[in-house]
């Protein structure tokens, strides 16, 4: 396809991923009160691996976080830790959203010639 | 691609919203009956406790899924009645002690003000959710 750039394509898979983790961060604060619940992550560093073309070819991962801190009915969701995580992957979608559409204005830019 | 187990993140943070809701609903009735003497089965009336699960948790090895919380079950506390000497009172025993319900105020507001602070949460996701979609929503218009 025509301007599917290899950068859109790589925003694009950022992007599904923060959504990905999105959902998942809704998931364990809707579970801060579920007895024995593990948290579950989408890890960040899954952005700094796309240079190498990791999450360009495979699909977002959602694991199990490592035993943190663990409370009296087993578990392990901090809700202000959450907090800063969705805030923090709100940030990394908005950025991403920002360079996609200087990429696709860019793109526009070239089709129309001015 | 193929996509991990998940449903909208909308109705994930609902489900954590409505779970909350019912929670302060049955604390509410634990407080509203702190003092009840009588129940249907002719015992004081017995505090209860929300039991909630996650939803999807762990699809034998493969990917967990995500899709929120749901009510388990809603539980009696088994801890025994507060007896307090009232002679006077009509339910009370030959020695004239009267059970009242194992409803303790402070744990109730504990678990109150724990809920509503879940609940606040909850709705952060969601408002949080509803930003990013409409910022990439915006490259439809094109541009931001």
């Amino acid at each position: 396809m025509i301007g599917k750039t290899p950068t859109i394509e790589l925003l694009t898979r950022v992007l599904d991923a923060a959504h990905i983790r999105h959902a998942v961060i809704a998931h364990n604060l809707a579970n801060v009160n579920t007895p024995n619940f593990k948290r579950l992550e989408v890890p960040f560093a899954l952005e700094s691996a796309t240079k190498t073309g990791g999450l360009a070819t495979q699909a977002v991962p959602i694991v199990q976080a490592e035993e943190g801190r663990t409370r009296v009915d087993g578990n392990s969701v901090d809700i202000d830790a959450e907090i800063s995580l969705l805030h923090r992957n709100s940030l990394l979608a908005a950025a991403t959203t920002q360079i996609l559409a200087q990429q696709l204005a860019q793109l526009r830019s070239a089709i129309v010639g001015r | 691609m193929p996509r991990p187990v998940s449903s909208n993140a909308f109705s994930i943070s609902a489900s954590g919203m409505s779970a909350e809701r019912y929670r302060m609903e049955i604390i509410a009735a634990n407080l509203a009956n702190a003092h009840a003497t009588r129940s249907a089965n002719g015992q004081p009336f017995r505090r209860q406790d929300v039991i909630l699960e996650a939803v999807g948790a762990t699809s034998s090895g493969g990917t967990p899924g995500v899709m929120g919380v749901r009510v388990a079950e809603v539980v009696e506390d088994p801890s025994p009645f507060q007896r307090v000497y009232m002679p006077s009172h009509p339910d009370a025993d030959g020695e004239g002690f009267v059970e009242y319900p194992n409803v303790q105020l402070p744990v109730e507001m504990v678990n109150l003000l724990t809920a509503m602070r879940s609940y606040e949460a909850n709705l952060k996701a969601a408002q949080a959710f509803r930003q990013i979609s409409e910022q990439t929503l915006l490259l439809l218009r094109g541009g931001l």
